[in-house]
């Protein structure tokens, strides 16, 4: 029976098999002519084997003109670059868009900062007592200046005398201490990166125990200026500690029970605030809107920052570089893999800055068959690093021996990378009676196609020595599980702010860390004295020769096999002038101040 | 009508424990807790002081409850849940329940509205796909039918994206509004616009098959025959006796669609930084966030119970047979 359609004309099923094919090839065209001109690089998944990794194409004729990490900040004077009292006005009220990372527990509460969102942004809203420039150094923000003794053990810090809160309350250093009793509280809800920023003052750790009741090494001289004994003793507790931490308003607080904290207004919307920035909005896990404070008390102390508006958008990198492409983002990082992509773009400047971080292996030593120092030295021999950087990672980094990376006046010529040499990898085993037989662990953690393909390239590199390896999936919920049960040989590590300064390295190679105790199974007396030495002072000149040893055992020893010094690359709008790319993917906006429309 | 209404509530009620009990117990069974995510690896953040410490991790979870055995934990949950709080993100430290409730909001305007595109396009198509069987509109419709369900939703969605909003310039790639602009209705449109289809491409597809398939057993049966040759007009028989028989089958289709939906968003919300609550699970999850993701299980589930007990009411008010079933029992 048919239905009641007899007038619609009927076509054979051979006319729609033609039909649907003319349909089908005609869109794959389409499809293809689409997509061909500006397709992104693909992920390199591949593993690329040696010695005949062809290189990859980056090209990036970007605009290096950051330099690298420049020498340590030491005591400080006051920075204040005096600018006419009266605000000048924006050229635009055009808001500007940058992304920032996104970190596992993405929030806005300011006793948690942690992650990418808050350090692109609290600065701005609540002032730190310094604050992160573009290189990555610390400068005096909310302090006017911060002064360590030459011993090391006591820091004097004082306030800028005008600095007052956006409802018109005096920031004064009761609101310092306040907030350092609060990152030392143990009833803090929030993450323990927050209650390590007062790590190393006197008396954090019976407040933080219960057995006192207030940080006994911290003392208020007056409304502006404090004094806080060290311990240990440490020249260079202000480089070391994140002193961009922003101070909170004790008074919004005061009456409020101290185990509600959490549940006060103010720690879901920071809306009394000290910088050139006030708090509009945060859509957890979107963006972070700021609207410019206008009368800011700091705009007669720095200057005021030309842009009104500023959003920082929480995005990850595939929807960063469409947004960057279209339009709807003025600065954004770049993963390697989309720089060829982006530098084609019309309407955005491609920048490459060497990053603070680095990446590269490390060694479980408290598994028996990497204790002995000439196995760990095969492994960095049977790398091609220079092949793995540019197939793996598009060219991008810097090649390094070892964590000390900078400042250059801390760098020892003499200590360099290890060539690739499989012949003397090969050798170094044989006399180090190392058992072939047996198959080693590497752990890998998450499902990354970056970190998988370094997991790969380790096997295969370590195959052609006859190595065996194994890769040991586990998800990131588990990393730190995993590290302490410590059933793995080699791990991946990367990150970090090492060029920053070398005293940095200790906090994973001296032998009271938990790095080297718990996971690394590392221990070098020698090391843990040098690493004491090289922060009893702050003179480059007496610390440069410890540092020099200390990469020399590092470079013997290789807890690590450092693969490179990480480069951070940047796109930003081209209408957007006073952009400088950061060392650090974190720290977008660090020039927020200088921006302005062209 | 209202004892069966009531009949299936009473049946939903243990089914929606069952499930909330099943998601505590695995929630809880997976590696890793929220208290290991909370410590930093770099120890540039802190991995040399107190963070790493068994202390810590033992005062955290004891301040969290998570030290309690597992059926005391649920019981607490529960008793929570019964004085309306669903705690705060162990996380971020947000309070969950307005949070939730704002992504809820963002989700049900993604789902609903792709939902309300696979039911006007694919009822509408479906039905006319019917009545001109082997038509060139037949054949196409179900070319491109097959083409939405073959395709996987995130590709689509990209394809979307490179077409529409880079190469045309005439959709925004992502998110819910223009940030610094105005908001207008328009704006919420036009971002709408692009995961809203997407979402809603398979499921019209879908719906466009079952339509057709039920539609063509319809325009067979006896009865159309008979209104057919008493002279009625095609229009008249299409849309009073065959419709609305044809139509039956499809409300539990569409029921059937909603937890697809809800699933497919979590891709879809994660790809167009739609603010929902499939991008606040992937989040929670990746935390290990237990309140959060107890949270979202239980609007989930309540959701897809009470899309199913629509469904149940729609079917027995399309089909008085259903009803008076019920009520001569």
């Amino acid at each position: 029976m048919r239905n009641g359609a007899e007038h619609v004309q009927l076509i054979t099923r051979r006319r729609l098999l033609a039909g649907g094919a003319v349909l089908a090839a005609g869109a794959g065209i389409t499809l293809l002519q689409a997509c061909a001109p500006t397709a992104p690089t693909a992920q390199p998944t591949a593993v690329p084997v040696a010695p005949t990794l062809p290189p990859a194409a980056t090209k990036a004729a970007a605009a290096p003109t950051a330099a690298p990490a420049p020498t340590a900040v030491l005591t400080v004077a006051p920075t204040a670059v005096p600018v006419a009292a009266k605000p000048t006005a924006a050229p635009t009220d055009q808001p500007v868009s940058m992304s920032v990372s996104t970190s596992r527990g993405a929030h806005y509460n300011p006793l948690w900062y942690c992650c990418g969102s808050q350090i692109a942004t609290l600065p701005w809203i609540l002032m730190g007592l310094a604050r992160q420039n573009t290189q990555g150094q610390f400068e005096p923000w909310l302090a006017s200046s911060y002064t360590l003794d030459d011993s090391g053990s006591t820091v004097t810090i004082k306030l800028q005398p005008t600095a007052r809160w956006s409802d018109g309350q005096p920031i004064t250093a009761a609101d310092v201490v306040w907030t350092w009793e609060l990152w030392a509280a143990p009833w803090i809800h929030g993450p323990a990166s927050a209650q390590s920023k007062v790590w190393g003052l006197a008396g954090a750790t019976e407040f933080n125990d219960g057995t006192a009741d207030k940080i006994a090494g911290v003392q208020v001289v007056d409304d502006h200026t404090i004094t806080a004994k060290l311990d240990p003793p440490n020249a260079l507790w202000t480089i070391g500690q994140q002193m961009d931490f922003g101070i909170l308003p004790k008074h919004v607080f005061d009456n409020w029970p101290k185990d509600k904290l959490a549940d006060n207004p103010y720690m879901d919307a920071p809306t009394v605030s000290s910088g050139p920035y006030k708090f509009v909005k945060y859509e957890l896990d979107q963006y972070i809107e700021m609207m410019r404070w206008d009368d800011w008390w700091g705009n007669t102390v720095w200057k005021q920052p030309k842009m009104t508006h500023v959003f920082a958008k929480q995005l990850d990198p595939p929807t960063a570089i469409a947004q960057i492409e279209r339009g709807e983002l003025n600065v954004a990082a770049v993963p390697g893999q989309e720089m060829e992509r982006v530098q084609k773009m019309p309407n955005v400047e491609l920048f490459r800055v060497p990053s603070l971080g680095m990446l590269g292996y490390w060694y479980n030593q408290r598994r028996p068959s990497l204790q002995d120092k000439r196995v760990r030295q095969a492994f960095d021999f049977a790398l091609d690093k220079e092949a793995i950087r540019k197939a793996v990672n598009f060219g991008l980094g810097k090649p390094t021996a070892t964590t000390i990376m900078g400042p250059d006046w801390a760098l020892d010529p003499s200590v360099k990378p290890r060539p690739y040499d499989p012949e003397k990898a090969k050798a170094l085993l044989t006399d180090a009676g190392f058992d072939a037989s047996q198959t080693l662990t590497y752990l890998l953690v998450g499902s990354d196609a970056f970190v998988k393909s370094l997991a790969e390239v380790f096997q295969q590199y370590l195959g052609q020595i006859a190595v065996k390896v194994d890769l040991k999936t586990v998800t990131s919920a588990v990393e730190i599980p995993e590290f302490d049960k410590g059933d793995f040989d080699i791990g991946l590590i990367g990150g970090g702010e090492f060029a920053r300064d070398p005293s940095l390295s200790a906090a994973y190679f001296r032998s009271d860390t938990a790095w080297a105790s718990k996971w690394m199974g590392y221990n070098n007396p020698r090391l843990d004295e040098l690493f004491k030495q090289g922060v009893s002072t702050s003179d480059p000149k007496k610390r440069a020769p410890i540092y020099f040893e200390v990469q020399q055992i590092l470079n013997d020893e290789v807890p690590w096999l450092l693969l490179w010094q990480l480069e951070q690359v940047w796109a930003a709008d081209k209408r957007l002038g006073g952009f400088t790319p950061y060392v650090m993917s974190t720290s977008t906006g660090a020039s927020l101040l200088d921006w302005t429309w062209k | 009508m209202g004892r069966y209404i009531l009949n299936r509530v009473l049946i939903a009620l243990p089914v929606l424990i069952g499930i909330t009990i099943l998601n505590f117990v695995f929630l809880h069974l997976a590696p890793g807790d929220p208290v290991t995510m909370m410590m930093p690896t770099d120890p540039t953040v802190g991995a040399s002081s107190m963070a790493q410490t068994q202390e810590w991790q033992q005062y955290q979870r004891a301040r969290l409850g998570l030290d309690k055995p597992l059926p005391v934990q649920y019981v607490l949950w529960v008793r929570e849940l019964a004085q309306g709080n669903f705690g705060r993100s162990i996380a971020s430290g947000y309070s969950v329940l307005p949070e939730v409730a704002h992504r809820l909001g963002s989700t049900l305007e993604l789902t609903l509205t792709a939902l309300a595109i696979s039911i006007v396009l694919g009822i509408g198509i479906g039905v006319l796909s019917a009545v001109s069987q082997y038509s060139v509109l037949d054949y196409l419709a179900t070319f491109c039918s097959f083409l939405a369900v073959s395709v996987p939703g995130f590709f689509l969605a990209l394809l979307f994206i490179y077409l529409f909003a880079l190469k045309l310039h005439v959709l925004p790639t992502s998110g819910m509004s223009t940030l610094g602009g105005p908001a207008s209705l328009s704006d919420a449109v036009v971002h709408l616009i692009m995961p809203a289809a997407v979402l809603g491409a398979s499921g019209t597809a879908a719906l466009m098959r079952f339509t057709r398939s039920s539609m063509l057993e319809v325009l067979r049966q006896d009865y159309v025959v008979t209104a057919r040759s008493k002279g009625l007009s095609e229009r008249l028989i299409v849309v009073r006796h065959a419709f609305r028989n044809g139509v039956l089958p499809i409300i539990t289709v569409i029921s059937l669609q909603l937890p697809g939906l809800f699933g497919g968003s979590i891709i879809i919300e994660q790809v167009f930084y739609w603010q929902g609550m499939g991008m606040l699970g992937i989040k929670a999850v990746f935390d290990r966030d237990y309140p959060v993701i107890m949270a979202l299980n239980l609007i989930s589930a309540m959701l897809v119970l009470s899309a199913n007990l629509l469904a149940d009411i729609a079917y027995a008010f399309a089909d008085p047979r259903i009803r008076y079933a019920r009520t001569l029992r």
